[in-house]
């Protein structure tokens, strides 16, 4: 018999008892995979006193995006200069709820300089999305009149927009815009314009425009913009990211490598046309952009992007967000996330209590006492490793974790 | 003879004795390559361990029970990553499926490594 059941003030272990810490524990190893939507439930033989979880797989990827409503939008610092009579394209990925692109709404300007001379409607280049449309908008140099090829359909979710204007003679340019689409998506209007290209789906569109004596493609010579135009309280709102403004036309290959399925393209792996304009968020912090912040342009001219302020309104939506539109997000491994009660419980996801671990070898090492602990993955399947050290107090005599903090 | 053997209310080390972990350890240090399965005994119950995998890539397995499964082994990944264990234990095992290099410290208690119990159960051999 031991001698604390002999002897009324010699005590053993207890919850609150420090010495019970104070020891060194006893191991607890424990090492599997938690594939991507799950949960593993670990619980312990004895209340811990600290407990270490390490990601041993690969973490995925962030990604990242803009997202705008209203008529929040960016501006580089400085103009944005092409090659004489050079072409040119923008690329982009955007998605926008469907509220935004109803016909009620004009003059909604993804991206684009604007022909100030002209007021605002009118631009040198841009891509706009309205009543359920994308239209790319061109003018050649010194012309006040717009071209606008129009794709008269919109799917739902992320697109993959390229629109450019080439060169046919000295006296003809000509802009085409095409959006690659992922066919699962639902549609709204009438896909008139579908095009496959090794099993990718497109839609384009393209308009001439023709002169008598000569034709010169636009010089930008604007600040760039992304961003909305519309006005303030417009309601819906739209995600963008890597804005390029390339100096040439890559082609319909090139742009199929872009689209690369929906997945993620490391666009800083293509260097035979130069960027102009880049703007990719990734490695930007997630949320609010603020007066002044800047958001990196990588690409060759015009400085970086900065909030305008005179366009900005308290109540709509300028920031960075975590959206993103590939269907690789996580990369080839998730996150771990940790927690103390089942990710269903309560607020334990909503409220994001949990701990985040999503780089290879990440490991954190929480000094508390439980019974049991939940691992679920988010974005792939995690490889992971717990090491607890154990005091000597039964499981049975820890109470269950709650509150805040925890699950509400 | 020691007083604690001489003087009925004198005390000494215990495995479950506060004290014998909180004075500053005794060290033991090690550096060697793993072979298939390594037992690396401890004079004295240890109160901290730490093993840096000194190798670029293959990874290093620990634990604490030679019928460990491979779901109660600790995988140190290759490229010097180290993990340190505040645990008690007199013994522990490190396998690989190759030969990595590796470091151990360990700081060890006063406390006999034959008055350690038997490591055993969830977490350490099932």
């Amino acid at each position: 018999m031991t001698l604390k059941n002999q002897v009324k003030n010699v005590y053993g272990v207890g919850l609150n008892n420090v010495g019970s810490y104070q020891t060194s524990g006893k191991p607890f190893v424990t090492a599997s995979t938690v594939a991507d939507g799950n949960e593993k439930h670990i619980e312990f033989p004895e209340v811990s006193n600290n407990i270490t979880v390490k990601l041993d797989s690969a973490g995925g990827t962030n990604y990242n995006s803009l997202q705008f409503s209203g008529s929040n939008r960016l501006l580089t610092q400085n103009p944005v200069y092409s090659s004489q009579n050079n072409e040119y394209m923008w690329t982009l990925w955007v998605s926008s709820s469907v509220e935004f692109l109803t016909s009620t709404f004009t003059n909604l300007a993804l991206v684009g300089f604007e022909f100030n001379s002209l007021g605002g409607a009118v631009y040198k280049s841009s891509i706009s999305g309205k009543s359920y449309s994308f239209t790319f908008n061109f003018i050649d140099d010194g012309s006040t009149t717009q071209a606008h090829p129009r794709i008269a359909a919109f799917p739902k979710g992320w697109v993959f927009i390229a629109a450019g204007v080439e060169r046919i003679n000295s006296l003809r340019i000509r802009g085409s815009i095409r959006v690659y689409y992922d066919h699962t998506f639902s549609d709204n209007g009438s896909i008139t314009q579908t095009g496959i290209d090794s099993g990718n789906y497109y839609l384009e569109v393209s308009a001439t425009k023709t002169a008598t004596t000569s034709m010169e493609i636009v010089n930008y010579e604007q600040q760039a913009k992304i961003g909305e135009r519309s006005t303030y309280s417009t309601p819906g709102e739209y995600h963008m990211r890597d804005i390029i403004l390339w100096d040439g036309r890559p082609s319909n290959s090139d742009l199929l490598t872009f689209y690369n399925n929906r997945n993620y393209y490391d666009f800083s792996g293509y260097t035979s046309i130069g960027k102009k304009v880049w703007l990719n968020p990734d490695s930007e912090s997630l949320g609010s952009i603020d007066s002044g912040e800047v958001i990196t342009n990588f690409g060759t001219t015009g400085g970086n992007f900065t909030r305008d302020d005179s366009y900005f309104n308290v109540g709509e939506i300028l920031v960075v967000s975590g959206d993103a539109p590939f269907a690789d997000v996580g990369g080839s491994g998730g996150e771990l996330r940790v927690h103390y009660r089942p990710k269903g419980y309560n607020n334990v996801t909503t409220g994001k209590h949990y701990w985040t671990l999503d780089s290879q070898n990440e490991s954190i090492t929480m000094n508390v006492k439980s019974k049991e602990l939940y691992l679920s993955a988010d974005g792939g399947d995690c490889d992971y490793s717990v090491e607890a050290e154990l005091t000597n107090i039964p499981s049975s005599r820890m109470f269950q974790h709650t509150g805040s903090g925890v699950d509400e | 003879m020691a007083l604690k053997n001489q003087v009925a209310n004198v005390y000494g080390v215990g495995i479950n004795n506060v004290g014998s972990y909180q004075v500053a350890g005794r060290p033991f240090c090690m550096t060697g390559s793993v072979t298939q399965e390594d037992e690396i005994t401890f004079p004295q119950v240890t109160k901290q361990i730490t093993i840096m995998n000194r190798d670029g890539s293959d990874d290093i397995y620990v634990y604490f029970s030679a019928s460990a499964p491979d779901a109660n082994k600790f995988k140190i990944a290759g490229g010097n990553n180290q993990f340190t264990f505040n645990v008690k234990c007199n013994k522990i095992y490190l396998s690989s499926s190759a030969t990595p290099a590796y470091s151990l410290y360990a700081s060890l208690t006063h406390i006999d490594k034959n008055r350690m119990f038997a490591l055993t159960g969830s977490g350490i051999s099932e």
